[in-house]
């Protein structure tokens, strides 16, 4: 097996020479397949059913296996002879040997309080599993992987199931891929950045958005199997504990007007959509911004993370701008009362923790990006479009705009999972 | 012979007992789909050169036991192989990285990963890698790369009057200013007033297709220090700018007369100026608004051609947008898609595919004014 890899074949063929068969592969077209064995043994692969799974005695000539072999040859010699009892007896203990059948060993102990009878094999890496009549990827990922969400890593490793159950599926138990770096290209997750709402069915301007736009657009998702995450767990795809989902998309509303809790809230609720809502402190209490209370409730629902956009919303770029200032420890002391006040006050109000950050306008730099990662923040967002891979910066996250003037076909487009790369 | 075809036959049937045993069997012909399926494609993804993916699938087949010694044998090699691919990549990323060669070194690392798509140092190093990205497109859209040109030009920052006249002072009067929540409201309203393309494409004007550019590069005598008056005159654009109102600040350098060269800040000013209103345009789709503001600046320097470059790929998506917009009605409405195409055609003459539809769309015309007269 061994000298595969030195020589380059066209053809898929595999030259088993220690087992003395040759198995081609006939067809291979995502996931479904067939093989033609080529048997120079008779019956080496119908006892290669029996011996694979076990495997030990695979091309050894110990064990069961080897005496089913010898049997079964013995006894066809014996019928066709002179030697017809010794036939028959010889023919009655095959018979007897092949009726007790091959039983796969479960070779573990489960633990997990699933059933044990549909896991066969367990290791580091894989379950070995036996699928159901009627399970799909997303029904074994939520038996075995905790939620459905996970489907996409075992339909990736296996072909597809059939509708009777029986399968034999291979469930990953860790990140396979924790880069998402696949040979055609490498997945992202798009953060989309919306502002302002309005009921009225025209939009103001384009960073406000019609309700019925808004709506489109979360259906849109729903329709097209988007995996909507929330911004804080992007920390565990970047830090490789997850794989990208294959569609997946953030949403966070950026600056807390008003027009958050009366329009995108209730259709958020109604899809079940988490989004993460940046504001900037000096603008609540205003009358066009939202009322803590009205936080407090968004917040409770479960849905909506309230983080920071800094306190004053002032550009740190304009404002470390050198024609601007030119003492760097002014600078620096007034950018961490931005970043310090707002969290301070946004957890002493929600009591949660505020480890999140918007960068006003979008603006950062490798000052800022300094200042939040003393300050321990773990992610920040800008506003440079495009998607983000598990390799991205977590200070320095693309978001993408949502305009007013973005119709589906736009909106479609915006939401970058997918970098083909061609490498 | 009568015994034996009898018997025969029993173990036939026998046989043919044995095979519905439904536990035992038809867990048999999973498992051997199972392993014949990893097996396969273990091996198909050696040949295809893909390596982790065909470790994978021996892992597969290592968690079930499945020819235990000759499998891990397999995923050692495996192992040998991928970090014999992946080590002089590595070599070459960091190479590219210390040349600042961005490009390469991302290539060389997403090489990496296709490789060994768990290879930490090669997630690493593309983070760095992405924040570097990131940053240098945050510094082209805030500071325009003229800003390095203007600075190298002056003979040092704390010597410019500019720079002096906007110091700590006009920090903290900008946070003072906006700690009152209705003053922050107002001002972060009119900050998105100035960003609204909506606003702008009305206000920008008519003037068709934007024409070449000049690509007259900064005069030396342009490089000048400002005098005292210009440095006041120049305040009150620098606000405008830092305000991000890009568009009031080009309204009123256009309605100043001036006597002499506009001042270097000022053109750096008014050149990001219209570099971030035309991208944001480009951005919403709104391509023909980008080409009219970039008209407008043509009477501008644009030294390093970035205008040309926003023009220019307004100019490509208008033609790819007019592709569309022609493909649409072709069947209902051939001349106006013959109309929009060539339109498209004078947008980007480069346009292979547009050009091939145009030409098929003139051959189907010819075609059916034919038709048209042997019908007649």
């Amino acid at each position: 097996m061994l000298h595969l890899f030195q020589r380059k074949t066209s053809k898929i063929e595999i030259n088993l020479a220690t087992e003395g068969y040759d198995v081609k592969k006939q067809a291979l077209n995502e996931g479904s397949f067939a093989l033609e064995a080529h048997e120079r043994d008779v019956g080496v692969m119908k006892q290669l059913t029996h011996r694979l799974p076990g495997g030990r005695s695979m091309g050894s000539g110990e064990g069961r296996s080897g005496c089913e072999q010898q049997s079964c040859c013995s006894w066809w010699r014996m019928l066709n002879g002179k030697n017809l009892k010794g036939g028959v007896v010889s023919l009655c203990l095959f018979l007897s040997a092949c009726a007790s059948g091959y039983q796969p060993k479960l070779s573990l102990s489960d633990n997990t309080g699933q059933d044990s009878s549909t896991l066969l094999y367990s290791s580091r890496q894989f379950k070995i599993v036996t699928a159901r009549p009627g399970d799909d990827f997303s029904s074994l990922a939520e038996r075995y992987l905790g939620s459905a969400d996970y489907g996409h890593r075992i339909e990736r490793l296996n072909p597809p199931l059939s509708a009777g159950g029986g399968d034999l599926v291979a469930v990953p138990t860790q990140v396979m891929n924790q880069s998402s770096v696949y040979s055609q290209g490498f997945r992202t997750i798009p953060i989309l950045c919306y502002h302002q709402f309005t009921d009225k069915p025209v939009a103001r301007h384009r960073l406000d958005l019609a309700r019925h736009q808004f709506r489109n657009q979360l259906q849109y998702l729903k329709d097209n199997g988007f995996q909507v995450l929330r911004l804080s767990e992007l920390e565990a795809y970047l830090q490789g504990k997850e794989e990208i989902p294959p569609k997946s998309v953030v949403l966070t509303i950026d600056d807390g007007y008003r027009s958050v809790y009366k329009v995108a809230f209730p259709l958020l609720k109604e899809f079940g959509y988490p989004a993460t809502v940046f504001v900037y402190t000096d603008f609540l209490g205003g009358s066009a911004a939202l009322s803590w209370s009205q936080m407090k409730e968004m917040h409770a629902s479960g849905l909506i993370d309230i983080q920071s956009h800094s306190k004053s919303h002032a550009s740190f770029v304009a404002m470390a701008d050198e024609s601007v200032t030119d003492n760097q420890e002014d600078f620096n002391a007034w950018a961490t009362e931005e970043i310090r006040v707002p969290r301070k006050l946004l957890r002493e109000q929600l009591g949660h923790p505020v480890d999140l950050f918007s960068y006003p306008y979008g603006d950062s730099s490798n000052q800022m990006v300094e200042l939040l990662a003393k300050e321990k923040v773990k992610l920040a967002v800008t506003v440079q479009k495009g998607g983000n891979p598990a390799f991205a910066d977590p200070l320095r996250l693309r978001r993408t705009m949502i305009f007013s003037d973005d119709d589906l076909p736009r909106f479609k487009k915006k939401l970058q999972v997918f970098v083909d790369t061609k490498l | 012979m009568r015994i034996r075809f009898f018997l025969a036959a029993c173990l036939l049937l026998l046989l043919t007992g044995c095979g519905s045993f439904p536990s035992s069997d038809g867990q048999r012909q999973a498992t051997q789909a199972f392993i014949t399926y990893h097996h396969s494609m273990a091996v198909a993804h050696v040949e295809a050169g893909r390596l982790y993916e065909a470790r994978t699938h021996w892992q597969i087949l290592a968690a079930m036991n499945f020819r235990e010694g000759m499998v891990d044998k397999e995923i050692a090699l495996l192992d040998k192989l991928i970090a014999r691919q992946t080590k002089p990549l590595l070599k070459r990323a960091r190479l590219a990285l210390g040349k600042k060669q961005f490009k390469k070194a991302q290539r060389e690392l997403l090489l990496v990963l296709k490789a060994n798509p768990q290879n930490v140092q090669a997630i690493e190093l593309l983070r760095e890698l992405s924040g570097i990205q990131v940053n240098n497109e945050q510094l082209t859209k805030n500071r325009g790369s003229l800003d390095t040109a203007t600075r190298l030009a002056l003979p040092s920052p704390s010597a410019n009057r500019v720079i002096n006249s906007g110091t700590k002072k006009s920090v903290k009067a900008g946070i003072k200013e906006s700690e009152g929540g209705s003053v922050k409201l107002s001002r972060s309203e009119n900050v998105y007033d100035s960003r609204i393309s909506g606003n702008v494409r009305e206000n920008v004007g008519s003037g068709g297709d934007a024409g070449s550019p000049s690509t007259e590069t900064l005069s030396a005598e342009k490089t000048t220090n400002l005098g005292d008056a210009e440095v006041k005159d120049l305040e009150s654009y620098h606000a405008l700018y830092r305000q991000k109102r890009y568009l009031n600040l080009i309204d009123k350098v256009e309605a100043e007369d001036w006597n002499g060269p506009i001042p270097l800040k000022l053109q750096v000013w008014l050149l990001n100026s219209f570099a971030y209103l035309s991208q944001d345009l480009n951005a919403a789709g709104q391509y023909r608004g980008a080409l009219r503001l970039l008209k407008r600046a043509s009477h501008y320097p644009d030294p390093l051609g970035r205008l040309t470059r926003i023009k220019s790929q307004a100019r490509k998506q208008l033609a790819q947008e007019l592709y569309v917009e022609g493909k649409a009605i072709l069947h209902r409405d051939l001349d106006h898609a013959i109309e929009l195409w060539e339109q498209g055609l004078s947008y980007d003459a480069e346009a292979s595919e547009l050009r091939f539809e145009l030409e098929k769309a003139y051959r189907i015309r010819t075609n059916l004014k034919r038709i048209g007269k042997e019908g007649s």
